[in-house]
C-alpha cells in the first residue's frame, strides 16, 4: 500500500487549468523532490493534498483511504502535515505553545505534549525562544518553528512547501538533518522547492509540475536533466522576459 | 512553568483577591444604593469576562452580549410571570436558551470575521430586541416586565453575585489553562493554520461563542431577579458599547481586565453621574485613547509597569 | 394608485439611504473596514444645519453648506486621528486590525452622542424647510415641496460623486486605492490623502442626508443610529465596497420597506432590512454585487 496515492486530480479557477489530471503515487519511507517553474500548480496541489481546496476532479488516498474532500483538521488527524510557503504560526502565542497546541490537537496528553516539544526546540536549535512570542521570531526561526510543528506527532507523510526559501544556511542545515535523520527512520516526505542543490542532495526521486501537469517523475538527476524539464524552466524565463 | 502559563496564574489569583475584596466591601460600604451599584458592576463583569472569552482569545468580535442578558432576563421572567416557574428552574432555563441560541447563531456566523461578524451580531441583537419589545402581548413590551426577587434583604443578593462571579472565573481559568485555552487562542492567531495543525476549528468557536452566550444569559437572569423589572433597554446595542468599553480599558486577552474595567467604569460612571452625566464622554474617549495607543488596556500598563519595576 | 405612492415614495426614501450608504461603501473599499460612527456624521449634518438656521437665523440654503462641510470636516477628523493604526507598518494592532475598526469606531460613536446630549441638549429639534411649498401632485402622486427639493438635491450630490470618482484626478486615484493599496503607493499615490478624502466624502454626503431631512426626521442626539444601520444593510446587499450596487441596494431597501410597512407590519419595518442582512451575510456574503474573498 502505498502512502499518498494521488489519481487524476485536477482543479480549476475560472478559466485557468491550476491542476492538471496529476497521478503519482507516493511510497512509504520515500523522499520527494517537486520542482517546477513558478505558476506550475505545485501550491494549488498541496493546497489539495492538505484539504485547503477542493479538487474539481480525481481522488486522493493516504493509505487507502479517501482524503479529497475531508477538511484540514481531520486530514492533519489522519497523519498528513504540512507547511506553508508563508510561514504560518501562532504569532502571539510562544514557542513552546505553538508546538503544544500542534501535539494536543493531535491527542498527546499535557505532559507527553511538553516532552515532545523540548525534545523538538532542542533539536531545531530554538531551545533560546522557548519563551518568546512567536512574532517575535526571526523569519528563519518562524519558518523552523512551523516545521517543528508538523512533528510534534510523527505524520504518515510531511509536505513541505519550499522550506529552504530565505533561510539562514545553519537553520537550513539543521533542517536538512532533521528530514535526513527522521527519513532514515521511514518518515515519509514530499518536498516543493526551487533550490535545486538541496533537492538533488536530499531527494531520491523528484517530481517536475508544468501548467498545471506532472510532466516528469524519476530518479532526481534523470528529471533534471530532462529535456522537457529544461524546457519547462527556460520556456518560463523567455515568456517573462 | 511557562511564561505564559505562569501569566495566566498570577492574573487569576488577582482576579480572586478583586473579588475577595468586593466581598469584603459590604463591610465599608453599608448604603444600599451602593451596593447596589456593586452588583450592577458584577453583572457587567460577568458580560465582559463572557465577551472576552469570544474577542479577546477566540477573536470573535461579537455585538451581542447584551442580547443575551436580555434572553437570560426575559426568560426567566417570562417562566415565572405566565407559568410562575420558580427562579430556581427559571435561571437554569435562562443558562440553557441562551447558550442554545448562541450555539446556533455561533453556528451561522462561523465564517465570519471582523466587520461582517459585527454586523450580522449587531443585526441579530437588534431583531430580538425589537421582536421582544413588540410583542406586548406576550412580553409587555417597552412597559417592562415584573419579575419575582429571590431574597429580602439585599446583601444575599450581593454574595450570589459574588459567588457567580467567582465561580465564572475559575470555570474560565480552568478552562483556559486547559488545552482549550491553546486552541482558542491558536484560532485566534490563524484559523487556517490552527486547522493544519488539527485543531477542530468550528466545535471550539462554537463552544466559545455558547460558552460566552450562557454566562451572560446567567447574568441576565440574576439581574432580572434582582432588579425585579426588566425590559428591552438591557438589549440595547449601546450596552454592548458599554461592555465592550469595559473590556477594553481594563484590557482584552487578560484574565483580570474585564472585571477590573467593568468595576473601574460603572462605580465611576455613578460618581460622576452626580457630577452631571459625562461618565459616558469620558470612558468613550479613554476607550479610543487606550484602543488607539495602548490596546492592552490599563491593565496592560500597570503591568508593563511592574515589569518595569521589576526589571529594574 | 396606493402601490404607485408606495413605490415612488420608496425610490425616495431609497436615495436618501444612498446618500447615507455611498460613503460607508467607498470607506470599505478603500479601507476594507466599516465605520459604525457613520451615524454620527449624518447626526453632525442634522444639528449643523438646525441650529445654524434656528439659533444663527441663517437662510436654510446657506446652512445647508455649511452642514455638509460639518460632516466633512468630522469625517477626515476621525481618519486622520484614529485610522492611522489600520495602514501597513503598525506593529500594535497589527493582527486585529477589523476588530480595532469596530471597537474605536464604536466608541467614537458613543462618545459624538453623548457629547452632543450633554452640550445641545437631548430634545429633538426641529429643522427649517428648504422650501415653503406644501404638498402638490406630481403625476399621480403628492410630494411636498421639501421632498422634492431635498430629492433633486440628493440625485445631483450622487451623481456628481459618481462624476467625481469616475473622471477627476482624485477620483481615479481614490479608485486605484480601493483596487490595490499597496501597489497604488508603489505608483507613487499618497494613500493616507486618498483615505481622507473618502472619509471627508463619506462625512459630507451623510450630513447633508442628515440636513435634508432634518425638518422630517428631527435632529436628536441618537438619530443616527437607525440611518447608521440601514447603511450597514445596504453596503453588505451591494456588496461592500460596490457604489453601482449600493446604490441599487438602498433603491430597493427603500421600496421593500415602503411596502412591507403597508402589507406586512408597520411595527416590524425596521426589521426587514435587518433580516436581510443577516440572510445575505449568511448565504451570500459578497451581496448582490460584490466580489467574494470573505473566507480565509
Amino acid at each position: 500500500m502505498s502512502c499518498l496515492s494521488i489519481s487524476r486530480v485536477s482543479k480549476s479557477f475560472g478559466g485557468l487549468r491550476a491542476v492538471d489530471g496529476v497521478s503519482v503515487a507516493i511510497g512509504r519511507g520515500e523522499l520527494i523532490g517537486l520542482i517546477g517553474p513558478n505558476g506550475s500548480g505545485k501550491t494549488t496541489l498541496l493546497n489539495i493534498l492538505s484539504g485547503h481546496q477542493p479538487p474539481d476532479a480525481g481522488t486522493v488516498l493516504l493509505e487507502d483511504r479517501p482524503i479529497q474532500h475531508l477538511k484540514p483538521e481531520r486530514i492533519a488527524a489522519l497523519g498528513l502535515q504540512r507547511m506553508f510557503q508563508l510561514t504560518r504560526v501562532f504569532r502571539r502565542m510562544s514557542a513552546l505553545d505553538n508546538l503544544m497546541t500542534a501535539g494536543r490537537a493531535l491527542g498527546l496528553a499535557h505532559a507527553q505534549a511538553l516532552a515532545r516539544a523540548d525534545r523538538l526546540l532542542e533539536q531545531l536549535a530554538l531551545g533560546r525562544v522557548r519563551d518568546l512570542d512567536a512574532g517575535q521570531l526571526s523569519g528563519g526561526q518562524q519558518k523552523l518553528l512551523e516545521f517543528g510543528c508538523c512533528f510534534m506527532v510523527t505524520p504518515k507523510i510531511a509536505l513541505l512547501d519550499e522550506p529552504f526559501a530565505a533561510v539562514h544556511p545553519a537553520m537550513k542545515e539543521t533542517m536538512a538533518r532533521f528530514i535526513r535523520t527522521r527519513h532514515a527512520e521511514g518518515q515519509t516526505f514530499l518536498i516543493v522547492s526551487h533550490d535545486m542543490p538541496a533537492v538533488v542532495e536530499l531527494c531520491p526521486r523528484t517530481l517536475c509540475m508544468n501548467a498545471g501537469a506532472l510532466i516528469a517523475d524519476g530518479p532526481t538527476r534523470a528529471v533534471l536533466n530532462d529535456p522537457v524539464v529544461i524546457e519547462a524552466y527556460l520556456g518560463g524565463e523567455e515568456e517573462a522576459a | 512553568m511557562q511564561g505564559s502559563a505562569r501569566r495566566m496564574a498570577v492574573e487569576f489569583r488577582l482576579s480572586l483577591a478583586l473579588i475577595a475584596l468586593i466581598a469584603l466591601a459590604p463591610i465599608v460600604v453599608d448604603n444600599a444604593y451602593w451596593q447596589g451599584v456593586l452588583i450592577v458592576s458584577m453583572y457587567f463583569a460577568l458580560l465582559a469576562a463572557g465577551w472576552n472569552l469570544l474577542a479577546g482569545y477566540t477573536g470573535q468580535f461579537s455585538m451581542a452580549p447584551a442580547c443575551f442578558a436580555m434572553i437570560g432576563a426575559y426568560t426567566t421572567g417570562l417562566l415565572a410571570y405566565h407559568w410562575s416557574i420558580p427562579p430556581s428552574l427559571g435561571i437554569p432555563a435562562s443558562i440553557l436558551a441562551a447558550g442554545a441560541i448562541g450555539a446556533a447563531l455561533g453556528l451561522i456566523v462561523m465564517r465570519l470575521r471582523g466587520p461582517y461578524l459585527a454586523l450580522t451580531t449587531l443585526s441579530f441583537a437588534e431583531i430580538m430586541r425589537l421582536v421582544i419589545g413588540n410583542s406586548y402581548g406576550f412580553t409587555r413590551g417597552d412597559l417592562g416586565l415584573n419579575v419575582p426577587g429571590l431574597f429580602e434583604s439585599r446583601l444575599a443578593y450581593y454574595y450570589v453575585f459574588v459567588a457567580v462571579l467567582a465561580a465564572a472565573q475559575a470555570g474560565l481559568y480552568l478552562l483556559l489553562r486547559s488545552r482549550a485555552g491553546l486552541f482558542l487562542r491558536a484560532i485566534r492567531d490563524d484559523e487556517v493554520a490552527a486547522a493544519s495543525r488539527g485543531v477542530d476549528v468550528v466545535f471550539w468557536k462554537t463552544a466559545a461563542f455558547t460558552l460566552s452566550t450562557a454566562v451572560s444569559g446567567l447574568a441576565g437572569a440574576l439581574y432580572a431577579h434582582f432588579s425585579q423589572l426588566v425590559s428591552p433597554e438591557l438589549g440595547l446595542v449601546s450596552q454592548t458599547g458599554l461592555v465592550i468599553c469595559m473590556a477594553v480599558i481594563g484590557g482584552i486577552g487578560g484574565l483580570i481586565g474585564p472585571i477590573a474595567g467593568a468595576l473601574l467604569v460603572y462605580v465611576s460612571s455613578e460618581m460622576l453621574r452626580e457630577a452631571g452625566g459625562i461618565q459616558l464622554i469620558v470612558f468613550a474617549l479613554l476607550v479610543i485613547l487606550i484602543a488607539r495607543f495602548f490596546r492592552e488596556g490599563l491593565w496592560g500598563l500597570a503591568r508593563r509597569a511592574l515589569q518595569g519595576s521589576d526589571a529594574a | 394608485m396606493l402601490n404607485v405612492d408606495l413605490f415612488i415614495n420608496g425610490l425616495i426614501i431609497g436615495l436618501f439611504y444612498a446618500l447615507m450608504a455611498v460613503g460607508l461603501t467607498l470607506i470599505f473599499g478603500i479601507l476594507k473596514v466599516v465605520n459604525f460612527a457613520h451615524g454620527e456624521f449624518y447626526m453632525v449634518g442634522a444639528y449643523t444645519y438646525t441650529l445654524i438656521a434656528l439659533k444663527l437665523g441663517l437662510d436654510p440654503w446657506l446652512a445647508l453648506p455649511l452642514a455638509l462641510l460639518a460632516g466633512a470636516l468630522a469625517g477626515w477628523l476621525t481618519e486622520r486621528a484614529l485610522m492611522r493604526p489600520l495602514y501597513a507598518g503598525y506593529s500594535s494592532w497589527g493582527l486585529m486590525r477589523d476588530e480595532y475598526a469596530v471597537v474605536v469606531t464604536f466608541a467614537l460613536s458613543l462618545l459624538l452622542v453623548n457629547l452632543v446630549d450633554k452640550v445641545v441638549g437631548p430634545y429633538p429639534q426641529r429643522g427649517p424647510a428648504l422650501v415653503d411649498i406644501p404638498r402638490m401632485a406630481l403625476g399621480p402622486i403628492m410630494l411636498s415641496g421639501q421632498k422634492l427639493v431635498a430629492t433633486g438635491i440628493a440625485l445631483a450630490m450622487i451623481a456628481g460623486l459618481a462624476l467625481f470618482l469616475r473622471y477627476s484626478f482624485w477620483g481615479r486615484q481614490v479608485r486605484a486605492v480601493a483596487q490595490n493599496r499597496l501597489g497604488a503607493s508603489l505608483a507613487g499615490i499618497d494613500t493616507a490623502r486618498a483615505s481622507g478624502l473618502v472619509f471627508a466624502l463619506s462625512g459630507a454626503l451623510a450630513a447633508l442626508s442628515g440636513a435634508l431631512l432634518s425638518p422630517i426626521i428631527n435632529a436628536s442626539p441618537d438619530v443616527g443610529a437607525f440611518p447608521a444601520i440601514k447603511s450597514f444593510v445596504i453596503v453588505v446587499l451591494g456588496g461592500m465596497g460596490s457604489l453601482p450596487g449600493s446604490i441599487i441596494a438602498s433603491l430597493l431597501l427603500g421600496v421593500l420597506e415602503s411596502f412591507g410597512a403597508v402589507y406586512i407590519s408597520y411595527d416590524y419595518r425596521d426589521t426587514f432590512g435587518l433580516v436581510i442582512l443577516m440572510l445575505v451575510l449568511i448565504f451570500r456574503p459578497q451581496g448582490l454585487f460584490g466580489e467574494r474573498g470573505r473566507e480565509v
